[in-house]
């Protein structure tokens, strides 16, 4: 079989993206951050990723990275699933000078896939998320141009509509993720595919969020201290995944033992359940503290 | 003999992206003072922003003719008059001219209302203030904003009434920039002694 010759490194301008490309990204994320919660439309770049597969995000992180950035890379809490590790060598690549983490304490910008970590995020950081599908009214109304008006006259009368209908048929609202979120009292966001765990973080945070959907070429923001409330009614309040076992105790993650994070079930292969702190970082980062901790040096 | 473009620092991409991150976090936190002198290399703070944000793909209306030829050139962006410019450069030490009407983009399309920036002597020395709350802001927040003519928060006020539409300010001095997006709510204090 015939060697394969090693690939030379890419030449691409710092960032892969054309400064033009990059200058109306920018523009849009300025839009984004005075409009909180407005879809600011955007002219999408093909990207060496197939759209779906987070180019959006992507675009977002490469209009903000300069060289002094240190960039962290999640997909749902873990930094090394396909999808997180490819994108961070990615910027690797395209960004010669930036540093990667998997650290949430040590990165200025975060691009994340479905998860907020666990830690709160500083006024420095940024979080870049990864959109499927921008438009929370897409549910019940197909027209994009009316779904414009709708939300411009922050008309969300069918989205109530549809939260009382799923009370009426299941007795709660059955909205696991992408729940819609009202920002600064106007519109209302599809806050991506984020467990119900992470909404509330999305209410007055002290770093930016923004949002980045690429197949749909819309960007749109959270700026830090906004209010961000999820829809729901006075008498059935807004609740987040329930981390109970059937003894009515909280579980706790089985390798750092936390018992205040989102948890991941696992099954092993002799079908026994066990349950891990989604956010790796912040798993192995309670795990590092619990050994340190005196307490556990003189058991040892 | 071969002759050599000296590119301006404040349009080499690097500083650019700097000037940006400033940029963009000055609009996350309406009325924090970034300060933009280390990538402007004593350039204005409006020529700065100009070059960080605009392209041949947007309109500028220098209403106090700031913008020299090389600057134009440089910016690529097409001249306008005020009322379908995305960019306007103006003097803020003096009242709008009555007739200012910026574009506030519509119902379904806010973002095309008008960025304005509006450029002043001094950003922080004791003169206009005012009280802003909003998006962006931990309660309320006292925003000193300089020799700012009083006229541009009281025409602003008009222009933003109708969230979403509106539009964003820019207030620069010498080398400093504070932003006003849309979503701010100001009560005015008057100016101080």
């Amino acid at each position: 079989m015939r060697a394969r010759r090693k690939r030379r490194p890419a030449s691409y301008g710092f960032g892969f993206l054309d400064e033009n490309a990059k200058k109306e990204l920018r523009r849009a994320l300025m839009k984004a951050v005075a409009i909180p919660g407005y879809q600011v439309p955007y002219a999408s770049r093909e990207m060496p990723i197939a759209r779906g597969f987070g180019t959006g995000g992507l675009q977002i992180t490469l209009a903000l990275l300069g060289e002094d950035d240190t960039v962290k890379v999640i997909d749902q809490g873990s930094d090394e699933s396909v999808n997180a590790a490819n994108l961070r060598k990615f910027f690797a690549l395209v960004c010669l000078g930036v540093t990667e983490t998997t650290r949430t304490t040590d990165a200025t910008v975060i691009q994340t896939r479905h998860r907020i970590p666990e830690r709160r995020l500083r006024a420095d950081q940024i979080l870049v998320f990864q959109v499927p599908y921008p438009d929370p009214l897409v549910v019940v109304e197909a027209n994009a141009g009316k779904r414009r008006e709708m939300h411009g006259a922050a008309n969300y009368a069918r989205l109530w509509t549809k939260l009382y209908e799923d009370m009426v048929t299941f007795d709660e609202i059955t909205i696991s993720h992408r729940y819609p979120t009202r920002i600064a009292g106007h519109y209302v966001i599809d806050p991506s595919p984020i467990p119900r765990w992470d909404v509330p973080k999305l209410h007055m945070a002290d770093c930016l969020y923004l949002f980045g959907a690429g197949r749909e070429k819309r960007i749109y923001a959270v700026p830090p201290h906004t209010t961000a409330q999820p829809l729901s009614f006075s008498d059935v309040p807004f609740r987040v995944e329930d981390f109970t076992d059937e003894h009515g105790k909280r579980r706790a993650c089985a390798r750092c033992g936390a018992t205040g994070t989102f948890l991941d079930e696992l099954l092993a292969a002799d079908s026994v359940k066990s349950y891990h702190c989604s956010d790796i970082d912040f798993c192995t980062e309670t795990l590092k503290a619990t050994q340190c901790a005196p307490s556990s040096k003189s058991a040892a | 003999m071969a002759t050599t473009l000296e590119i301006p620092t404040i349009y080499r991409p690097n500083n650019q992206q700097r000037l940006f991150r400033l940029l963009l976090d000055a609009m996350a936190h309406p009325g924090s003072v970034a300060a933009l002198s280390a990538w402007t290399d004593e350039a204005p703070a409006y020529l700065a922003v100009l070059a960080a944000l605009c392209d041949g793909a947007v309109t500028i209306a220098d209403l106090d003719a700031m913008l020299e030829d090389a600057d134009w050139r440089f910016l690529e962006a097409a001249r306008a008059d005020f009322a379908g410019a995305r960019f306007i450069v103006a003097r803020g030490d003096r009242s709008p001219a009555a007739g200012l009407a910026p574009t506030l983009g519509d119902l379904t399309a806010p973002e095309m209302g008008a960025t304005i920036i509006l450029v002043i002597a001094e950003l922080v020395r004791p003169g206009l203030s005012v009280q802003a709350s909003g998006p962006g802001i931990k309660g309320t927040r006292e925003i000193s904003l300089g020799t700012l003519d009083q006229e541009w928060i009281t025409r602003r006020a008009d222009w933003v009434r109708f969230f979403p539409m509106g539009v964003d300010l820019l207030i620069c001095d010498r080398a400093r920039v504070l932003a006003l997006p849309r979503s701010t709510r100001i009560k005015s204090e008057g100016a101080a002694s």
